[in-house]
Formats: C-alpha cells, structure tokens, sequence
C-alpha cells in the first residue's frame, strides 16, 4: 500500500518536477482532448438538428373539392398502414382556413367570397432511412385516385437533407477518425516525453533496487495523472464553450455534459497511460553508466 | 563475498576484459587501478550486473551471473551502493530528497525513511545543506551526498567509479575519510580510480588492469 501511494506520489511530482515540459505536455494533451471533443459536439449536433428535422417530414395529398369526410378518412387509413408513416392527419377546408388565419392573417380570406383552400391529408414521416423514397412512396399510394387533386412531396428538400445527414456523418467518421488518430498520437507522445524526461530518475530507481513494478506503476499513474489533468483542462473549456456555442446556435442540442467530459476525462487518462507504457520498456533497460 | 573467476568481457568483438580473475572479502578496502580503458568501469559494472560475462563467472554474495534473472536485480542492489564520478544525483530534489529516494523506492515506511535518512546526512557531514538542490553543492559535497545515497539500504559493498575525479585535495580527503569510516564499520569498498597519489597516500589493497588484463595485486603493507 504504501509503495502505491509514493507511486501515485513520485506520478504527479513528476508532471510538477518536469516544469516547462510538463506545462507544454499538459497543455498539448488539453489542445487536442478539446479539438475531438469540440468535433464530437459539432458532428451530434449537426446529426441531431438533421434528425429532428427529418422527424417533421411530411407529405400532402390536398383532396378535390367536394369530397365526403367519410372518403377521407378512408383514404387517410388506407395511408396509416403503409411503412415508414408515422401519424396521418385529416385536414378539412375549415381547419385549413383556420391554419392560414393563424399564419398569415385572415384579410386575403375574408376578401373572397368561399374559402378556396382545399381539404387535405397531411402524411407525416418516420425520422431515419431514406425520406424522400418514402415521401414517393405514399404518393404512389394515392396515385390515380379520384378524391387527390395533387400531392405535395416536398421531395427535393428531403433528398437534400438526407444527403446532408449522409455527409454529416461520413464526415463525422473520417473526419472524426482522423482526429482520434491525431489525439492518441499527440496525448501518448506527450506522455512518452514526460517519461523521457524523468530518464535519469528512472536510471536511479534502478540503481538503488526498485522493482521493476514499482518503476512501471509510477510512470503509468504519473502518464494517466497528465492525461487526467488534460482532460480536465479540455473539459473546463468544453464547458465553457458549450455555454457560449448554446447562446447562439441553441438548435445543436449537445451531447450531455456529463457524457461529453466523461468521454474526455476518460480518453486523456486511456492515452496518457498508453504513452507511459510505450516509452517506458525503451527506458527502462537504460544504463546506469554512460 | 565477490569473485570474478576467469572472466572475459567482449563487445563489438573488441575485448575487455580477458581472463580476469580475483576475489575480494567481506569488509575489505580495493582499489581497481589501471589507465583509461583498462576496464575498471566493467568491472563495476559486472559487480553490479549491469553487464554480464561472455565467458567465466561472477559471484555477488549470494548472486552469480548465470542464475541471476532479471527480477533478482532489484534485490542484489539494494546490497550493493554505487558512486559515480558525474554523481548522477537528481536536480530537482533537495539533498534530503536524493537520499530518501533511494529509501523510498524500495517500500521503506516513512518513519524509517526520515530517520535513516537524516543519519545518513549526519555521518557525511550535510546535514545543514539537507535542504539544498545539488547545483549549489560543491563537488566534494554532490560526492557526499551520492555516497549517503548509495549507503542507504545499508548495502555491504559500495562500488565507487572515480569518485575523486572532480575533486579538489579537500574534498578529495574528506571523501576518501568518508570511505574509510564506511570501511571501518564492515562494508567493502571498491574504488576504481587511476590516481596514483590518492592510491600512494591511502594504503589498500590494490588490483591492477591494463587492456583489460589482470596486471598486478598489491596488498597494503
């Protein structure tokens, strides 16, 4: 127990006895947790606005005039069975005039003489999967059918937010990777030389007997303290940012805060004593001698 | 205690050390002597396993190079303290600090840490400068300081690489007291050293290498 404790003691003295390294160590491992981390939030942000947009598709079949309720509604069940239709709403002349009262004020209606808007079934989509194929779907249900006077598919709008999220998340993955790959490259390296530079401590540790556990315990609680200390320094700008980022684009709902620095705390601890171990079989078997 | 029976050293198909062969009591005051690379250095290096023998045998008390394995090593030092002329002292650590580290790492409790160490400091003399970094040490000190260091696991030999070599006459004397008194108190010392005078001036047992080779052995009068 107590040779844990002066470990996990000599790990953080070392950041500490290390200074200017340490310091340029700590900072490049906060720089490149808050890069990702910004990244991940950016990707679930976008994919989630995408999302919730994709989840207020719909199509409009408007009905010709004179139609009965009752055929409606037929039609409008016939619609609810079909896949990939979330809810179908019946939308008569009246509610439809009503709708246009509230969006545009009622001067342009109350000019004319009837109401000229037409009854419709409103088809709404269920959000993932390809939009516009379903949207084409519904309209080939009610093709040819006597009671629809047109369908509004809102087809190039949906094709184009479909290949918006699809490049949203192909960016997400490549991009994404490639930044994984950057950071894991940068926090381990910058744990290796934090080891390399407590070279001649290590040299004397094995001078006077201690183990080699001992030895490898300290340098990977010592990585996994710097890789800890950047991810804090990474989620308190996380935080910060995000408070920031809210106030102007409060659409790109985050990843929770509690997720989001998690991830972060734990990826800089996982790199940090990743880097410790790689470097530390190179110094270990360094001579006492030179 | 420690033998080297017929020992050959090669590296880079240069010979080292050819056919070396001596041993060396409990207690007992050596000095290794010899010109610059003559192979002293290996032999040290042997001692402390640090190097192995491509051909013959070493012998550290109860160790031997051909059964030692690696995870021996840390137990062997422990009984075994070094003192190198470039000191090898850590910078950014108080005297205090240096000597307690070598306590430290081997699982020591904290209690039996601060009192060794502080004797440790007492018998070279530096307990005033305890809380010193070894920069505004002079050289003499730094040397006082490795070898409170390389005593602190009460090893029972203590292996001194030109530990003079830095020095000025006083520091050089005072060190070489400090040795003495480690000697009178039952640890062996083995210095390797290639000052004629100090060995003239100090009287020991005496190995003699030149290329590598066993040249003479004189023992004090």
């Amino acid at each position: 127990m107590t040779g844990l404790v002066r470990a996990f003691r000599e790990g953080i003295l070392g950041l500490w006895r290390t200074g200017m390294v340490g310091a340029i160590s700590l900072v490049t491992t906060a720089a490149s947790l808050l890069v990702l981390a910004v990244f991940g939030q950016v990707v679930a942000g976008v994919y989630a606005l995408a999302e919730s947009l994709r989840a207020r598709a719909e199509v409009e079949i408007y009905l010709k005039d004179g139609q009965s309720r009752r055929r409606a509604l037929a039609l409008a069940r016939g619609l609810e069975a079909l896949e990939g239709v979330a809810e179908v709403q019946y939308v008569d002349k009246e509610a439809a005039a009503l709708e246009f009262r509230d969006m545009f004020g009622g001067g342009m209606l109350d000019a004319l003489s009837q109401n000229p808007l037409p009854a419709s079934i409103r088809v709404r989509l269920a959000g993932g999967g390809n939009l516009a194929g379903r949207a084409r779907a519904v309209a080939d249900a009610v093709s040819g059918r006597r009671e629809v006077e047109g369908v509004d598919l809102g087809d190039q709008w949906l094709a184009s937010l479909d290949r918006f999220v699809q490049v949203c998340v192909w960016t997400g993955i490549v991009l994404g990777g490639v930044l994984c790959l950057a950071c894991a490259f940068a926090v381990s390296n910058t744990a290796k030389l934090m080891v390399l530079a407590q070279r001649e401590a290590i040299v004397v540790m094995r001078l006077v007997g201690a183990t080699g556990a001992f030895i490898r315990v300290t340098f990977l609680l010592g990585g996994a303290v710097q890789g800890l200390a950047g991810g804090l320094l990474a989620s308190a700008g996380l935080w910060f940012g995000e408070a920031w980022w809210m106030t102007w684009i409060p659409e790109l709902t985050p990843i929770s805060p509690f997720y989001s620095i998690a991830g972060v705390l734990g990826l800089g601890t996982l790199l940090g004593v990743a880097g410790s171990w790689a470097s530390l079989s190179r110094v270990l078997h360094a001579v006492a001698w030179r | 205690m420690i033998e080297l029976q017929h020992v050959w050293v090669e590296r880079q198909g240069r010979t080292i050390l050819a056919d070396v062969d001596f041993e060396i009591a409990r207690g007992e005051f050596v000095y290794l002597v010899g010109p610059t690379g003559a192979g002293k250095t290996t032999v040290l290096q042997l001692i402390l396993f640090e190097e192995r023998p491509n051909r013959g045998m070493v012998f550290v008390g109860e160790f031997d190079s051909q059964t030692l394995r690696e995870q021996d090593l840390p137990s062997l030092r422990r009984k075994v303290g070094v003192a190198f002329q470039d000191f090898r002292l850590l910078r950014d650590r108080t005297v205090y600090e240096n000597v307690a580290f070598a306590l430290e790492v081997t699982g020591a409790p904290h209690a039996k840490v601060k009192r060794r160490t502080l004797a440790l400091l007492s018998n070279v003399d530096l307990m005033h400068k305890r809380a010193s970094y070894p920069d505004v040490l002079s050289g003499g000190e730094q040397q006082r300081v490795v070898i409170a260091r390389a005593l602190a696991n009460d090893p029972f030999v203590l292996l001194a690489d030109e530990p003079t070599a830095n020095l000025d006459p006083e520091g050089t004397d005072r060190v070489m007291e400090i040795f003495s008194e480690v000697n009178a108190r039952g640890t062996a010392v083995i210095m390797a050293t290639h000052d004629a005078a100090l060995v003239t001036r100090y009287r020991r047992r005496t190995i003699s290498l030149v290329d590598g080779r066993l040249q003479a052995e004189r023992k004090p009068a």
